[in-house]
């Protein structure tokens, strides 16, 4: 037999004492529909599934009363025993919370056994992409500069504000119409920048356009991290454009410097 | 028109299918993702989320549909000359009343007072679009003042208001004159769309030309100026305002090829300062070949705007009006241990941040949102994200909730633009 233990928060964020009735529900089997791909197909079986209040309850009851003064909360436990399978398989229970006469909350509970591994990643294409790409990886210019020219940013200080470039061009033999590009995010960093979109509108074979957006350098960034921009244009899906940009200490100056890579 | 977002709920409500953690590369924002489990090292686990425009307002475009021709500016209809003559005009809900005692304008919510001009030379006209009222004013004569009163709340390009009744503008300056006979007339001054007043006459200090540009959504300074030589019989200038009148334009015409070579400038009436011509956003120049200069806004996007440069040859340039975009939708996602309740908010971390640049009507994107701040699981496995999305300008779909606030209230997950999914973060 495997024992899985969830403990789950249950609070009373009012100012009134809460009557608080919990339980137990199997989840339905369509309801893993949205799980990972790898998520084990048969179903476990289910001896016993109950809640407590009891850390180390062996078993517990399909529902649990509690009251609640206001501003509290308390820690209840679920505990599901499911028989040993020689299969990966899988369980489910959503705990429901109600008061005042209708359902007002809920956690759903998954148990896997085995334990999960974790998937690894795959790429999901779209059958008809935006032709439009990068002409060359991304970098950063001072405001107000050329971004057709590549300048390369000496020193960066938290508050500095940069002007981030994506070149996009097209690389096909036929003219692109109604392109539109704009930046999603700056990946992992948390340097802020000023959401807008370009309109470039018919991006000729070959062309390029020199997409800009502010960026303020909010603490020290290291290492790199990756922008993501998004092109559409008219009759193709839109997609997401990866670029890598670097902000690193320069250790000789105690400044940051970033480049391009 | 509406504009509204959606984050669909699930069912239950708190299993959102329009909330994935995934690790997968996704090519397209049609595309959705499928799901990762996450452990505390995860590194490369992303939260998609998929956003709908529910709406009957486009949401990230351009809000300006007029193209053509860009247009001269139109000038100042009102004008008197008389300390004694009398006026009074009623246009946009606002009364505008020229007496020997003093100017005024009024309205609902609108009170405010000229005083006197002791020269008795006025001139004043209402925007076209009818939100600000100009007026100029002579204390001597060749003297003037400008004031420009916004007749609604005017949101200027700094995000600043101005409030109904209040001044948005003001500017002044001299213009050359030593009798009645040749003091300014209305024909000095100008709306040049409906973002700036332009006030332009000879300079009193000497040769030259001098003009200001009056722009009431620009922050403070918000008057451009400048005095342009004077080369008569062989440059003369042509103002020409964007149909969306986020720039005025000033087109250099050579009277005859022996004229001094000029280039072609333009001022934003959101800055008030000068801004370049602009070829696919790398900056251009445009020189002056003849007298017959125009420009053409065809499209709002790059190369939208064609220049007749004077004898006829024509180039492409950006569209100032709306090549460029500001706004979008921001997708903010917090995380919270789990409870059984999405309003305990018991510990709200933030995960992160992202754009969408642009959703038409009935449309959906998924809105991949880096996390920031990694998944530590401070050993408890049960998280809910919480994720919402609002518009950048806080007021076409305002930010439903601050999961960051010192005490941040309940999150609202009644709220269309707000969801929720259970995860597990495993150690």
């Amino acid at each position: 037999m495997t024992t899985h233990r969830f403990t789950v928060n249950v609070p009373n964020p009012t100012t009134q004492r809460a009557s608080v009735q919990l339980r137990l529900e199997p989840a339905k089997r369509q309801g893993f529909s949205w799980l990972p791909r790898e998520f084990p197909k048969a179903g476990l079986k289910v001896i016993a599934a109950g809640l407590a209040l009891d850390a180390c309850a062996e078993e517990g009851n399909p529902t649990l009363k509690l009251k609640l003064e206001p501003f509290t909360s308390i820690d209840v436990h679920a505990v599901v025993n499911t028989a040993p399978s020689k299969k990966p398989g899988v369980a489910g229970f959503h705990l429901v919370d109600h008061r005042k006469g209708k359902d007002v909350g809920g956690v759903f509970l998954v148990c896997i056994d085995p334990p999960l591994d974790e998937p690894v990643s795959q790429t999901i294409t779209t059958p008809n992409p935006c032709p439009a790409t990068l002409a060359r990886n991304l970098y950063l210019i001072q405001p107000g500069d050329d971004p057709s020219k590549v300048s390369r940013i000496k020193s960066v200080r938290p508050g500095d504000i940069l002007d981030l470039v994506a070149q996009i061009t097209n690389p096909t033999g036929k003219s692109l119409k109604n392109t539109q590009v704009y930046l999603e995010h700056l990946g992992v960093s948390n340097v802020e920048f000023t959401p807008s979109t370009w309109n470039i509108g018919t991006l000729g074979k070959g062309a390029v356009f020199y997409a800009t957006w502010p960026i303020r350098i909010t603490a020290w960034q290291t290492g790199s991290f990756e922008p993501s921009v998004v092109v559409l244009s008219q009759r193709t899906d839109p997609v997401r454009l990866n670029g890598k940009l670097s902000l690193a200490f320069r250790k000789e100056l105690g400044a940051g410097s970033s480049s391009n890579h | 028109m509406s504009a509204k977002l959606r984050i669909q709920d699930g069912n239950p409500v708190w299993l959102s299918p329009s909330i994935v953690p995934s690790k997968d590369i996704v090519v397209s924002p049609n595309s959705s993702p499928s799901l990762a489990t996450i452990n505390v090292n995860s590194n490369d686990v992303f939260v998609y989320v998929k956003v709908e425009n529910t709406g009957t307002l486009d949401l990230g475009g351009c809000t300006c549909t007029s193209t053509g021709a860009w247009a001269i500016p139109s000038l100042f209809q009102g004008f008197l000359a008389n300390p004694t003559a009398t006026a009074s005009q009623t246009r946009d809900g606002a009364t505008f009343s020229a007496s020997a005692n003093g100017d005024s304008l009024s309205g609902a919510g609108i009170n405010f007072w000229f005083g006197l001009s002791a020269s008795g030379r006025r001139a004043w006209a209402w925007s076209p679009d009818g939100r600000s009222f100009a007026y100029a004013a002579s204390p001597n004569g060749p003297d003037w003042f400008l004031t420009i009163v916004s007749l609604q709340n005017i949101t200027r390009s700094d995000g600043s208001t101005v409030l109904k009744g209040h001044v948005a503008a003001t500017a002044s300056g001299l213009f050359a004159g030593s009798n009645p006979i040749q003091y300014w007339t209305n024909a000095n001054f100008g709306w040049a769309g409906s973002k700036a007043v332009v006030a332009s006459g000879a300079y009193a200090g000497g040769p030259g030309w001098t003009v200001s540009l009056a722009c009431p959504e620009a922050p403070s300074p918000n008057v451009w100026e400048n005095l342009f030589p004077v080369f008569p019989g062989e440059v003369e200038w042509a103002l020409l305002v964007s149909p969306c009148g986020s720039v005025v334009a000033f087109a250099p015409k050579r009277l005859n090829s022996s004229a001094p070579p000029q280039t072609f400038f333009m001022v934003s009436t959101a800055t008030a300062t000068e801004t370049q011509f602009r070829k696919n956003n790398a900056p251009t120049s445009i020189s002056s070949t003849g007298a017959n200069v125009s420009m053409t806004t065809t499209a709002h996007t790059a190369n939208g705007v064609t220049v007749n440069t004077g004898n006829g040859t024509t180039v492409t340039v950006d569209d100032p009006d709306c090549t460029l975009v500001g706004g979008g939708i921001i997708i903010r996602v917090d995380r919270v241990k789990a409870s059984t309740l999405p309003s305990a908010n018991l510990g709200v971390l933030p995960v992160g941040t992202a754009v969408l640049g642009i959703l038409q009507v009935g449309k959906n994107s998924w809105v991949k949102v880096p996390n920031q701040s990694g998944w530590a699981n401070q050993s408890e496995k049960h998280w809910c994200l919480l994720a919402q999305a609002y518009t950048v300008d806080g007021a076409t779909i305002p930010r439903p909730w601050n999961g960051q606030a010192a005490n941040p209230p309940p999150f609202p997950i009644i709220n269309e633009t707000c969801a929720q999914r259970n995860i597990e973060i495993s150690p």
